[in-house]
């Protein structure tokens, strides 16, 4: 198979991804607490900096992954790679550069939400958790094939 | 007058406090007041189902809500009730108009008494604001305030008011544009940064203590002030209070003005069903 056509196979299966997610996890209804004279409560203050670490968290998780795979399929380069391990491949990247621009959502939402004076940070009915949990998923599935790529790349044999 | 007195007090004392239902409740409620208006200037003209008399009451005190939200025993005059009737044409084969029939034609007439004179109300505000559209921003703005009018015109809103919400929506893509000259990348610009300014809606009923959910998530008890709400976006709110009719009402919260009413008129519940 072509690179190009695995690029494009990645590419639709990252897009049919984050539409799926994204349609599944939309709130119906983003229920905004007014804030008093700008002021969050203990609860809500504790609520987005757990969001905004693990935020950090999960890319830099993720990103490490991604730069260890990437060192290991240099030094190690396998003899044989099949198209499905090449598919899999681009899609993490597309994956993480889709995590990436979540993550930039979550904190564009918090200052958005913050300089109005309101937060919405109930589970199902915040878009600041909306993002994250987008993030979540993306970083997840990144991960999950990142590290089939690992596996595939460990067990097979390796070029002369 | 004493005697009205005292039945009231006899009534109170002798029936459990419900919220909402105390000596401020009309022994005749306003929709039903407005629904003999409405009945008197339909008469002669058009053939109205009972359903469609009442859908006219509601539709015609949520305009008067909309117009004097601090009033809290909206009325509806003669007059009004003939302007909402004048909009009607008769039924399918000159028969009854139902409900369902009676709120599209009276929406329908309202989106096109704002349509009219969209395109003026834009070039007067332009004017107004010291902005020159160009052509393709003129009629990218024309056609969201055409989506925003029959958005409006749903919520139960009445002419005047769209209008006014219209001009504040131009008036503040003028202000976010930051430029005299304003083209349609401009606006599409300014329009983003409009659309995402949450806007505050303060929710009331009459009478007031009704229980508001939207999307099935209570968020209080009415008068609830100043909520943030997503602009751009049509909200559908349940008011639910002992001794009144559920009442859903659709609202689209338009992105200007940044403070916005919405007033329900709950109906008491028909006792004479079972």
């Amino acid at each position: 198979m072509a690179t190009v056509a695995q690029i494009a196979i990645a590419l639709i299966l990252v897009a049919g991804f984050s539409v799926a997610v994204s349609r599944w996890r939309e709130p119906d209804f983003v229920n905004y607490q007014e804030l008093n004279g700008g002021d969050l409560s203990e609860a809500q203050e504790q609520t987005l900096t757990m969001a905004k670490e693990l935020n950090s968290y999960l890319i830099s998780t993720t990103t490490l992954i991604f730069g260890a795979l990437g060192w290991y399929l240099t030094q190690y380069r396998a003899a044989v790679r099949p198209g499905v391990t090449r598919v899999a491949f681009f899609t993490a990247i597309g994956l993480m550069s889709v995590a990436a621009w979540y993550a930039y959502q979550t904190y564009a939402q918090i200052v958005s939400e913050l300089a109005q004076d309101a937060l919405a940070v109930t589970p199902g009915q915040s878009r600041i958790l909306y993002y994250f949990e987008l993030e979540s998923a993306a970083c997840g599935a990144g991960a999950l094939l990142m590290l089939m790529v690992f596996a595939d790349a460990v067990t097979r044999k390796r070029k002369d | 007058m004493k005697g009205k007195t005292v039945v009231v007090l006899l009534a109170l004392a002798s029936s459990q406090s419900v919220r909402g239902q105390g000596p401020g409740t009309p022994s005749s409620s306003s929709v039903t007041k407005a629904e003999q208006a409405v009945d008197k200037a339909a008469a002669g003209k058009i053939t109205l189902s009972d359903a469609a008399k009442n859908t006219l009451a509601v539709e015609a005190l949520r305009q008067q809500a909309a117009r004097q939200p601090s009033i809290s025993d909206p009325q509806v005059s003669t007059g009004e009730a003939e302007q909402l009737i004048s909009a009607l044409k008769s039924g399918q084969a000159g028969g009854q108009i139902q409900a369902d029939e009676a709120q599209s034609q009276v929406t329908d007439a309202k989106v096109r008494a704002v349509a009219s004179t969209l395109m003026t109300e834009i070039d007067r505000s332009a004017r107004g604001s010291n902005v020159n559209l160009d052509p393709n921003a003129r009629s990218a703005m024309a056609a969201d305030l055409q989506h925003q009018t029959e958005e409006l015109a749903k919520s139960g809103l009445p002419v005047d008011t769209i209008k006014k919400f219209n001009n504040d929506y131009t008036v503040a893509i003028y202000s976010a544009s930051k430029s005299t000259l304003i083209d349609r990348s401009r606006y599409e610009q300014a329009k983003a940064d409009v659309f995402n300014r949450l806007v505050r809606l303060t929710i009331t009923s009459e009478p007031p203590g009704a229980e508001v959910q939207v999307a099935a998530t209570r968020i209080g008890t009415t008068e609830i002030l100043r909520k943030p709400f997503e602009s751009g976006t049509m909200y559908q709110f349940l008011f639910t209070l002992a001794g009144f009719k559920t009442t859903t009402r659709d609202f689209y919260v338009s992105p200007a003005p940044v403070e916005q009413t919405l007033k329900e008129i709950l109906q008491p519940e028909d006792k004479s069903k079972p």
